[in-house]
């Protein structure tokens, strides 16, 4: 008889939280429960201030009524639903654009940024191939052209029909390019390409910096990126001024702080020139 | 009852906000993975193997590693592809064992429309240097519904280097015992703008064997006799949305003509120098109306000819020189939707004026405009109104195209429409495609006074069946077998019995083609293979008297190369093998009321080898190729019954050839 009235117990006091949590005004979607979104979420979380309900759109769907004033949608799944027109929606983790109430927070970290970590990777950068594959990257592409000019960088764009192209582009690069950077494109980033491309800076010497950290783990020499917990944080501060009903001036925001990982083996084996300094600087140092 | 309770509890544990961490293993590749396929199912970002089209793409590395010399060169490794001899000994090419000279192919260079607007004839051998070439995408079957015109049974896009690609100027020049050429590329891209500019030229001897014909003549082939001269401007500007292209082509060749006998000899000379040349005018803009909604116009403006006989009076030349104009202007517009469940929709419409001018050396009007002969005119415009749609939509591993364009003409009406299903699943994937194609007869078939008048000429149909399957063995290997069936309906042909073009019999062409492919940074290489054979109802114009094989093409092809690359240098052998082919007999040419019959050409294996050294010098790379290194005697053949006996071409020839990058 205890053990039936705890049984109750329980099953009431699980489903009376969850059903609170899903009258909040802020909720969050998450494409799935892969441990990137996850930790978005608690970095949203973080900067919130109290936890928000959230949807796991792996395992359910969401509820969002009219009463929901913001989603934070992490990843493209989340982004793409359909959620009620007053309903304020920032994206996090994707690049699947969306209608013009969305307001999106960038994978990818500001341009100027991106250069500007790279100057301190390797002061001798003349020449950066950067690689691209998706549509949706093309308006990043074009700020980091912009970005290039001023910071005296010659960008090598390489926009890939198809990821079959990858190896036939390496040789067209090959001695005319100082290091290879690999935005977080979608159609770009998977185990064959990023595998070719970290064997051909490894046989070249030079420097591979990647979209994530994780990467760089796998063995690319190095990345400047905003880690997934700083996408969720720029995604609350956003939020908040969202709500506050302050006037938007741009629908795409990068994250404010950019991270610097260093594989040392893959540095070693490349041109970068991995000083004490340098180590100091980077955020993490892979072995 | 605690059954029921622990599913509740269970139930309430998947509503709570805490989630549980998967084992990631390869985690961040996962991430970008599902990011992917998202990305195209909604914004219809389309992987080769999800493209409703059999598509053949020959990068820059592949053009530069086995040498090619020109667009001939890189047809030929590509399944399907071989080459003819037709008047004035122009080569042109052969796809699927169908002559699809005049007019049905469509070739453009960055997307203008190179066909001459008098037949819809390309020259090859010689014309269109591979050094101006980025890549060439090539849809093996048809393309009426998206490209209309001569779209009939393939489409070749010639992509010069891009901007972006050059970002400062290239140089290139090729130096052999037969052939010359030179071409400097330029191109910058700014914060605003992004432009190219191509300029070149050379000249090739198309052999130097001798060439005798069916009539007991025999000439010595040199460079009097047999050259190709190409000369090219290429260039393009975008600034925003706003893109404006210009490019002029020209192609002289000296050749022998074969109605009868060969030319008589003119200051000891024989030959009929023949020009091509091509003037575009493009202006397109992208006008991005929402994020859902592009709406895309463009106008063009082309100028050409058929044969502009320089040198010296040709047998036609008295209404076929340089008194004869082409045109054509077209304009378009096509609007892009991205509706709300993830499908793309186009819709879209047109107009296009064709026109002629002619005037014959005499002063007289070059065209006839009815059956009564003193109906003459200078000048003749025909129009076409058309309108088109495509429906694209992936669900899951299915994607589904629908489509169709409709013409009206002044020569009838004609709807190409198209259906697509394609099928991608982890390494495998399929297609399944139905296109039918068109093409409009064009004036100066018509109307030009060199030939009978025919007003009643109408749209030529193509009906055309594909199926593939590929599998990706590995992320560097894959291979792709596919079939096809063609059958066009009363082609527009011309009958020498008449001196007209009339639309008359059938051509039927089944067959299937496979690659394989291998793609290392250091190594790889390809193989293909190809075989076509007419269906029975093919009109026997185009076949041997069996009907097993068609005229002038190989039913097997197989080519093969591999690349190896070592520090600076990179060595690529390759090979073409072409099954024995059949032309018209001596017999029958010079019967032409007797019985048609064939000769047999040999099997020949055509053999290059190409050496890149990178970097000899900063920033120069050089080459050493031996194309048909063991000197197959390479024929031209007529791919019908028309007198013209075959044309020795490509010679064994060394280059020596430099990039140079500033």
């Amino acid at each position: 008889m205890k053990q039936r009235a705890a049984f109750a117990l329980i099953l009431i006091f699980y489903l009376l939280t969850g059903l609170t949590g899903r009258a909040q005004e802020v909720v969050a979607v998450l494409s799935s429960d892969s441990q990137y979104y996850l930790e978005a979420l608690r970095g949203f979380q973080d900067a919130w201030g109290q936890s928000i309900p959230s949807f796991n759109m792996r395992i359910e769907t969401p509820v969002i009524t009219e009463k929901t004033k913001l989603v934070v949608a992490f990843g493209g799944k989340a982004n793409t639903l359909r959620y009620p027109a007053k309903t304020l929606v920032v994206s996090c983790m994707t690049s699947a654009e969306g209608g013009n109430r969305y307001l999106y927070i960038s994978m990818a970290p500001s341009p100027g940024q991106v250069f500007s970590k790279l100057k301190l990777l390797q002061p001798s950068l003349k020449r950066l191939a950067i690689f691209w594959a998706s549509d949706s990257m093309a308006d990043y592409i074009r700020q980091m052209r912009q970005a290039s000019f001023s910071n005296n960088i010659e960008l090598v764009e390489i926009k890939l029909e198809n990821s079959d192209t990858v190896p036939d582009q390496l040789r067209n690069i090959q001695s005319r390019v100082d290091a290879i950077f690999l935005p977080p494109d979608p159609l770009l980033v998977n185990i064959s390409n990023f595998a070719t491309i970290k064997d051909f800076s490894s046989a070249n010497h030079i420097p591979f910096y990647a979209p994530t950290e994780g990467l760089v783990e796998k063995g690319a020499t190095a990345s400047v990126a905003s880690s997934f917990s700083e996408m969720g944080r720029s995604a609350a501060l956003a939020a908040r001024e969202l709500l506050k009903g302050l006037p938007q001036t741009t629908t795409l925001v990068y994250p404010d702080k950019v991270r610097i990982a260093i594989n040392l083996t893959a540095a070693r084996n490349s041109t970068l020139k991995v000083t004490p300094e340098l180590i100091h600087e980077a955020d993490k140092v892979f072995p | 009852m605690k059954t029921v309770l622990w599913l509740a509890m269970a139930a309430g544990l998947l509503t709570q906000p805490v989630l549980n961490v998967r084992a990631e293993e390869n985690g961040d590749f996962n991430y970008f993975e599902e990011e992917a396929k998202l990305l195209i199912v909604t914004q219809h970002e389309q992987t080769p193997e999800q493209a409703p089209a059999i598509v053949s793409v020959v990068t820059r590395h592949d053009i530069e590693a086995y040498g090619a010399r020109d667009l001939a060169d890189i047809l030929r490794l590509v399944p399907g592809f071989e080459f003819g001899v037709d008047v004035y000994s122009e080569a042109g090419p052969a796809f699927r064992g169908i002559w699809v000279q005049e007019g049905k192919m469509l070739l453009m260079i960055n997307g203008l429309m190179q066909n001459e607007l008098g037949f819809g004839n390309f020259s090859f051998f010689g014309s269109i240097p591979a050094s101006m070439i980025e890549k060439v995408e090539i849809i093996r079957g048809p393309g009426s519904a998206v490209y209309g015109g001569f779209a009939e049974a393939t489409v070749i896009n010639v992509i010069t280097h891009q901007p972006e690609n050059l970002n400062g100027m290239r140089l290139y020049g090729d130096l052999s015992a037969v052939s010359r050429y030179g071409n400097i590329s330029y191109g910058s891209q700014t914060e605003n703008l992004r432009a190219a500019a191509h300029i070149g030229q050379g000249e090739t001897l198309l052999s130097r064997r001798d060439y005798a014909d069916f009539f007991g003549n025999r000439l010595k082939l040199d460079r009097n006799t047999a050259y190709r001269r190409w000369q090219h401007i290429i260039t393009e500007a975008s600034a925003k949305d706003l893109t404006i292209r210009y490019q002029r082509t020209s192609f002289t060749f000296g050749a022998q003509d074969t109605f009868t006998t060969i030319q008589p000899a003119v200051n000891g000379i024989n030959l009929e120098q023949t020009n091509n040349y091509n003037d575009v005018t493009h202006l397109d803009y992208h006008a991005k109306v929402s994020d859902n909604l592009a709406i895309n116009p463009l106008f063009e403006y082309t100028r050409n000819n058929t044969w502009n006989f320089n040198y010296p009076a040709s047998i036609d030349g008295f209404l076929e020189g340089s008194g004869a104009m082409l045109w054509r202007y077209r304009g378009e517009i096509v609007a892009v939707y991205a509706t709300p469940w993830s499908a793309e929709m186009r819709l879209g419409g047109g107009y296009i004026q064709d026109g002629v001018k002619n005037v014959a050396s005499d002063g007289t009007p070059g065209l006839q405009l009815s059956a009564d002969p003193s109906d003459r005119s200078d000048h003749k415009r025909t129009s076409s109104n058309f309108g088109l749609f495509q429906y694209l939509q992936q669900l899951g591993p299915v994607g589904v195209t629908a489509g169709g364009r409709y013409e009206d003409t002044s020569f009838g009406s004609a709807f190409a429409p198209r259906a697509g299903l394609t099928y991608v699943h982890e390494a495998f994937n399929a297609k399944l495609l139905y296109g039918r194609a068109f093409r409009i007869p064009l004036p100066w078939q018509a109307y030009s006074r060199v030939l009978t008048y025919n007003g009643d000429l109408k749209p030529e149909i193509a009906n055309t069946t594909e199926m593939e399957v590929g599998y990706k063995f590995t992320p560097q290997l894959k291979g792709k077998l596919n079939a096809f069936f063609i059958n066009i309906n009363k082609p527009i042909v011309y009958l020498g019995a008449t001196n007209e073009y009339v639309n008359l019999g059938q051509v039927i062409s089944k067959g299937i083609e496979a690659e394989l492919r291998l793609n290392y940074t250091s190594y790889g290489g390809f193989a293909n293979f190809s075989y076509t054979a007419p269906g029975h109802s093919t009109s026997p114009g185009f076949v041997t008297p069996s009907k097993n094989r068609f005229l002038a093409t190989p039913p097997v092809k197989i080519a093969f190369g591999t690349y190896y690359r070592t520090g600076h240098l990179e060595f690529a052998p390759s090979a073409t093998y072409l099954d024995r082919r059949a032309g018209q007999s001596q017999l029958s040419a010079n019967d032409p009321a007797g019985p048609l019959g064939t000769t047999d050409y040999k099997a020949i294996i055509l053999t290059d080898m190409n050496i890149i050294a990178r970097d000899v010098l900063k920033d120069l790379d050089v080459h050493l190729t031996g194309h048909n290194i063991f000197n197959a005697r390479y024929t031209l053949i007529q791919p019908y019954y028309g007198g013209h006996a075959p044309m020795p071409a490509q010679d064994r020839e060394i280059t020596l050839g430099f990039i140079l990058h500033l």
